[in-house]
């Protein structure tokens, strides 16, 4: 009862996040000093009269607030618009897009757990000793490269120096046929389909864009959940636990590890975002045919349907996943109540 | 008595920015950071002047080259010497970060003490506005801003600036609110001194260190997000040399194995935000005395 109240309040509160990003987003295209009915008729076709009747066709013979207030009854209906640079629905256009963002996000993010959780205990325990200080090197690398540089870099030593990496270009092996859609995740569809050559050449192309798209994220834990457990280790539970002769590996992961977690997991939803909007640029690299490389597109075309419903569908996303981090305090730390 | 002089002088002395220099300098990393930082303005003033080559001077006799000792970072697609470039193009990257982080500053920090003073509804409403800015990474924003106003350098500039805005607010939000706790501003409300004042003269000051810490960790993640605005078509346009925009261009020709057009800008762009987050955290150090004992 309880939780499901918190529930419904959390997504009340998330309504006027999105008109506010909504009207943001909304005023910022609409200034937008390109024609992009000029963009899709092309030279040749600008007539007048096909001017004014694609105008009408795309709304844009109505004020701009006229313009806002239609797309709002628009939205309520689940319509994000016509893609024309992509000639489909914009929300087709985002939904079959998203299965390849979402398996190339969630792929990052567990490589980022899985390494930057154990190098963060191991920095904070070993504080300026030779792990600690390799760590850091590693982490400062971390935080100061571009994404897509370190991509392009990866690129070149895996895929052009050492012939491991397959081309980067897209989610499979042009030799491999695509499995049938039944999540739109390729490494479960392969497999649902039984075709494990599909399944192994997804992952290989999965790998580069992965730890690219991981790299910063997993600086920023490090240096988090390092700050924390020091933090924590100086606790006098801690003092206590190592009198009371308990083993150090005990203490660190029975006691301090958990503690010191609270505020990374605070984190994790921002960092889930933060792997989204990195996407964008890791997606350009690999040619991975994503949301972000779709929004990318729709800014060269001047599409603002396109771009609008990204951020939209952005907004969205990021809020469930707030939500579920805010869950999750719960199962870490009891003591957080849900008010 | 002299015992109590002796320790009146220690006191001023390590509240001196001649002390904390000191403290700042024996602090290795920051030391490499205030060189790293150095030889970058040195480029960033002189870059132009000390570039052997021009840098959009092209010429397809020598294009595509590796390293050499005519061209110590080879040169591009078009001939241009790398190195020139990227040494002419250091004022672009910087300035566009620096630019961004005044924005931010300017029109954050602002928001976020008259937020903190005079809490209430205030503090509300603006905060309210800073979490939805927050929801949307830099690039995220910077992206839909940067469509809104067309690309350039300067409205990417502009456009991460105001990704920044909810970072400034933030902290000069949370310092503002301690200060207004301090017993010398409640004394200077007692007094009757005007908001206005008791703003400008206690707040605003005791805000300044945490902000400048932030200010120059953000120049260092501003270059990399220009960079990154640049590299998506957002940001500086053709031929322009900066960093961002070199990789791009030199993009499809790391499959091919010609890696110095890529490989060198990107070293530098490292460099430059190495070299703030070294002085941010060194800043943060010597001002923060908790940190300075552990």
């Amino acid at each position: 009862m309880d939780l499901w109240r918190y529930f419904l309040r959390r997504i009340i509160l998330t309504i006027p996040m999105v008109f506010g990003a909504l009207v943001i987003m909304f005023t910022v295209t609409r200034i937008l000093p390109g024609d992009p009915v000029m963009m899709i008729l092309g030279p040749a076709h600008a007539s007048p009269e096909n001017i004014a009747s694609m105008r009408k066709l795309m709304g844009l013979d109505h004020s701009v607030p006229v313009q806002f207030i239609l797309y709002l009854g628009q939205l309520l209906r689940g319509d994000l618009g016509f893609s024309y640079h992509a000639g489909n629905p914009v929300s087709q256009e985002l939904l079959s897009r998203f299965p390849a963002t979402f398996e190339l996000t969630t792929f990052a993010f567990i490589i980022m757990v899985v390494f930057s959780l154990p190098m963060g205990v191991v920095s904070g325990y070993y504080r300026n000793k030779t792990p600690d200080n390799a760590i850091s090197v590693f982490t400062v690398m971390g935080i100061s490269m571009p994404t897509f540089w370190l991509g392009l870099l990866l690129i070149y030593i895996f895929f052009y120096k050492l012939g491991l990496a397959p081309p980067p270009m897209g989610r499979l092996s042009a030799e491999v046929e695509f499995p049938a859609t039944v999540t739109g995740l390729l490494l479960v569809d392969t497999l649902v389909a039984g075709d494990f050559q599909a399944f192994l050449s997804a992952l290989h192309q999965l790998i580069l864009p992965g730890v690219t798209l991981a790299f910063f994220n997993m600086a920023i834990i490090v240096r988090t959940l390092k700050a924390d457990l020091i933090e924590t280790l100086e606790e006098d539970y801690i003092r206590t636990a190592k009198a009371m002769g308990i083993g150090i590996r005990k203490i660190l992961f029975r006691h301090a590890f958990r503690n010191a977690l609270l505020p990374t997991v605070t984190m994790l939803g921002a960092i889930y975002g933060s792997l989204l909007g990195g996407a964008v640029l890791t997606e350009v690299v690999f040619s991975w045919p994503g949301v972000g490389l779709y929004a990318v597109e729709s800014i060269t075309y001047l599409d603002y349907a396109g771009l609008q419903g990204f951020i939209v569908f952005y907004v969205v996303i990021f809020a469930i996943v707030n939500l579920l981090v805010d869950l999750s305090y719960r199962w870490i730390d009891p003591r957080v109540r849900l008010d | 008595m002299r015992e109590m002089e002796a320790e009146q002088k220690t006191r001023t002395d390590t509240d001196s920015l001649r002390y904390k220099f000191k403290l700042f300098i024996k602090n290795r990393l920051a030391l490499v950071g205030l060189i790293i930082l150095a030889v970058v303005f040195v480029l960033v003033a002189f870059g132009p002047t000390l570039s052997p080559y021009d840098a959009f001077g092209t010429d397809f006799a020598v294009k595509l080259q590796s390293p050499s000792s005519a061209h110590p970072l080879g040169t591009d697609n078009y001939g241009r010497d790398v190195l020139s470039r990227i040494f002419s193009g250091a004022r672009h990257t910087l300035l566009a970060a620096v630019i961004s982080v005044v924005i931010g500053l300017v029109l954050g920090a602002p928001l976020g003490v008259i937020s903190g003073y005079f809490g209430g509804k205030v503090d509300l409403i603006s905060m309210r506005g800073v979490d939805i800015l927050l929801s949307f990474p830099p690039l995220i924003l910077a992206m839909a801003i940067v469509s809104g106003l067309g690309p350039s350098l300067l409205n990417a500039a502009v456009a991460i600036g105001i990704s920044y805005i909810p970072i400034f607010a933030r902290v000069a939000r949370s310092r503002a609110v301690q200060v207004k706790r301090t017993d010398y501003v409640q004394s200077a409300i007692a007094l009757g001194s005007s908001r206005a004042r008791i703003i400008l003269t206690d707040v605003l000051p005791n805000s300044m260190t945490p902000l400048i810490v932030q200010a120059t960790i953000y120049t260092g993640y501003g270059i990399l997000w220009v960079a990154a605005l640049s590299f998506i078509g957002l940001g500086a346009k053709l031929p322009t040399p900066e960093w961002g925009l070199m990789i791009s261009e030199g993009r499809q020709y790391i499959i091919t194995g010609e890696w110095w057009m890529t490989v060198f800008p990107g070293l530098f762009i490292m460099l430059g935000v190495i070299g703030f987050t070294l002085i941010g955290d060194g800043i943060r150090e010597v001002t923060n005395p908790r940190l300075r004992l552990k």
